[in-house]
């Protein structure tokens, strides 16, 4: 229950003729009335207190207004007074008499009386009517008064409630700001090392064939550099003895002496047991291949320094085909034994783009399309252009992607690898790192026949402010 | 609660029409002014209306002859039934002795006559009314349309609510009548028990029942 409000009464009591009469008409009235032949007006409540206290009421008023209260008349009667005749009217509100109104006059003749009743008779219908009006406003007035504060009441309550909630919801959306920062920087902090990860594993799948790739010249640079020491032993063996003999000449006094003689005998005798001309004309080859073998794995290793750090670079201008032939050394012991590799290079224009990151993609597509070959197959790399992109086109003829799984292969962690083998990143960063060219990727497949990747990289530069 | 006015001699009882938006709260107080003699009846006030819709209340004073020197009238109120004007319901409803739930028998209207009914229990909680004893009719009307709800689903639907149940049609004025000396006489046990009104103050039930016309023998 709600506490009742005292201030205000009640809208449906029961009134008095005070309140619904104003008592100011009341006097102008009284004062009217003379001229119409009334000597005295009065309006009493029902238990004889005149409507207007101000005006004393005299010995005879007070006798009349008594014996209403003893008799209280529910109709209109006439009463003889000491100075003539009264008129008592009863007022009725909802059937009852809430006061009365009394005319006093001096009786001269029926017709005065007629006279005064009819003002009486005047007076009490517009009294009635008054009054009636009166009810009305008083009790929509008190009724609204009642409905408003009490809607007051609710708007109070509501807006506390609602400044509540509101400082609620502020509080939780300055926390749930904060929780979404925290969990963004997570996940991109674990999308940075998945994408390590996956590095790590191309790295890992490239490692034993980068390995191989360098073996095979260090091989023959460790054979060449074997015989190498071989000859520059015999070498060093001719040189001392050549020495010896120039040292002879100087010495000696007479012509062939018998030492200087000694000496040409010796080396006469050293070069019938070694076959110099033979070291002489192999060395400069060996040397050639030894640099050549070198200059192979410095060239592996660069390229895969390349790889490793692809992050931090800045837009430049490249020749994808350069690119690709790039790449496709790095994958090239991948391929070397199943795989024919066609080239079908166009001319193309230089294109301002992250090179590394291309490179990764190639290296992606093309070991990608390596290990779909089971037997053996052929990859073939088409590169052309039209007015506004370099179009790249890998193709294989492995055993192609069911056509349920094909728009999954770009989605992170989708992979048909036994697990721990793929990391189902490779075609989502090669997918990433198009996007971040404005470029698009296509793929086309045929179960049993074989897959193309087609790339289309624009020519206009990417955006100053993208960032790798 | 009845209002007891000890200096004029006279006892003030509040009866109050509840009901859904156009049930026909208005057209019973109306068939009552015409049933009952004039002396005994004011004249019906309607405070603001729009159209066929209360917006305040209707209120028709009844006066009832009694055998002591206390007089005794009945107030007869009607609340507004649209949902929007809860306020002013409330404020009708407050230190009411008895009520009339006016429901209309329209299949459709069953939501709404179930709606009104929880928001009388909920402002008579409000205003401080004991629901559980607060003497209540439900009157179910409009029985003169098609597509109502019948007697005995009626019945079986609020019987377990424990009040009379009466049926009207309040156009033509049939189940009116019933209605109200139901109410009348619920309300005067309920007051009786409170405040002995028969050994305090002469006032008998048949001097509220006889506020209407007795058929003749």
């Amino acid at each position: 229950m709600e506490t009742p409000r005292e201030s205000l009464a009640p809208f449906d009591r029961e009134y008095t003729l005070s309140e619904l009469l104003p008592p100011e008409m009341v006097l102008t009235w009284s004062r009217m009335v003379p001229h119409l032949g009334v000597s005295h007006l009065s309006v009493i409540m029902p238990d004889g207190t005149p409507l207007l206290p101000t005006v004393a009421p005299s010995d005879i008023k007070r006798a009349i207004h008594q014996w209403v209260v003893q008799v209280r008349p529910e109709t209109k009667v006439c009463q003889p007074t000491p100075q003539g005749e009264a008129i008592i009217y009863p007022l009725l509100h909802e059937l009852e008499p809430v006061g009365y109104l009394i005319l006093e006059f001096r009786l001269d003749g029926e017709e005065e009386r007629e006279k005064i009743d009819a003002t009486g008779t005047l007076l009490n219908t517009a009294i009635t009517e008054i009054m009636k009006r009166g009810y009305s406003l008083a009790m929509t007035t008190q009724l609204h008064g009642e409905t408003v504060e009490d809607s007051f009441e609710i708007l109070k309550k509501k807006a506390y409630q609602l400044a509540r909630s509101e400082k609620k919801y502020r509080l939780l959306a300055t926390s749930l700001n904060d929780e979404v920062i925290r969990k963004t920087k997570e996940i991109r902090q674990t999308q940075e090392q998945l994408m390590m990860q996956e590095k790590m594993a191309s790295i890992g799948q490239l490692a034993a064939g980068v390995a191989h790739e360098i073996n095979n010249p260090m091989g023959f640079i460790t054979s060449n550099l074997n015989s190498l020491e071989e000859y520059t032993g015999e070498l060093i063996e001719l040189i001392i003895r050549l020495r010896a003999l120039v040292h002879c000449r100087k010495e000696a006094q007479g012509p062939c002496a018998e030492e200087e003689r000694q000496c040409l005998h010796d080396i006469q005798d050293f070069c019938g047991t070694t076959d110099i001309d033979f070291i002489l004309k192999d060395i400069p080859p060996l040397i050639g291949e030894s640099i050549d073998g070198a200059e192979r794995i410095r060239k592996i290793v660069e390229d895969l320094k390349d790889f490793a750090h692809p992050g931090e670079e800045e837009p430049s201008y490249a020749n994808i085909n350069t690119n690709l032939d790039k790449s496709i050394n790095i994958v090239g012991s991948e391929l070397k034994y199943r795989v024919t590799l066609k080239r079908e290079y166009g001319t193309l224009p230089e294109v301002r783009c992250y090179p590394r990151q291309l490179d990764q993609v190639f290296i992606n597509l093309l070991v990608n399309g390596a290990h779909a070959i089971t037997e053996k197959g052929t990859i073939t790399v088409t590169t052309r252009h039209d007015p506004t992109h370099i179009i790249v086109a890998i193709s294989d003829t492995g055993s192609g992607i069911p056509k349920e799984s094909l728009k999954k292969i770009f989605d992170p962690f989708y992979t048909t690898k036994p697990v721990g083998k793929g990391t189902g990143l490779g075609l989502n960063m090669v997918y990433n790192i198009i996007k971040r060219h404005r470029g698009s990727i296509h793929v086309k497949s045929d179960l049993g026949k074989g897959t193309t990747f087609t790339l289309r990289i624009p020519l206009s530069p990417p955006g100053a402010k993208e960032t790798p | 609660m009845a209002e007891i006015l000890t200096d004029e001699k006279k006892i003030v009882i509040k009866i109050v029409y509840y009901g859904p938006a156009l049930s026909g709260k208005t057209t019973n107080l109306m068939h009552l002014h015409d049933l009952i003699h004039p002396r005994q009846c004011g004249d019906l006030m309607s405070l603001e209306t729009r159209g066929d819709r209360t917006l305040f209340f209707d209120l028709l004073p009844i006066l009832a002859r009694t055998d002591g020197e206390y007089r005794l009238k009945i107030k007869l109120f009607t609340v507004p039934g649209q949902v929007a004007h809860d306020a002013t319901r409330k404020a009708v409803l407050s230190r009411a002795d008895g009520v009339v739930f006016v429901a209309d028998s329209q299949m459709m209207q069953a939501m709404n006559n179930a709606q009104s009914f929880e928001n009388l229990e909920n402002n008579a909680g409000r205003v401080g009314l004991d629901f559980h004893r607060l003497p209540l009719v439900v009157q179910f009307n409009k029985r003169d349309l098609p597509k109502i709800l019948s007697e005995a689903e009626i019945t079986e639907r609020w019987g377990p609510t424990q009040r009379p149940v009466t049926f009207s049609n309040a156009l033509k004025g049939t189940g009116v009548q019933a209605t109200f000396e139901t109410i009348l006489s619920a309300t005067y046990d309920h007051l009786d028990a409170i405040h002995d009104l028969a050994r305090s103050y002469r006032i008998v039930k048949e001097n509220l029942l006889a506020i209407l016309p007795q058929p003749s023998p």
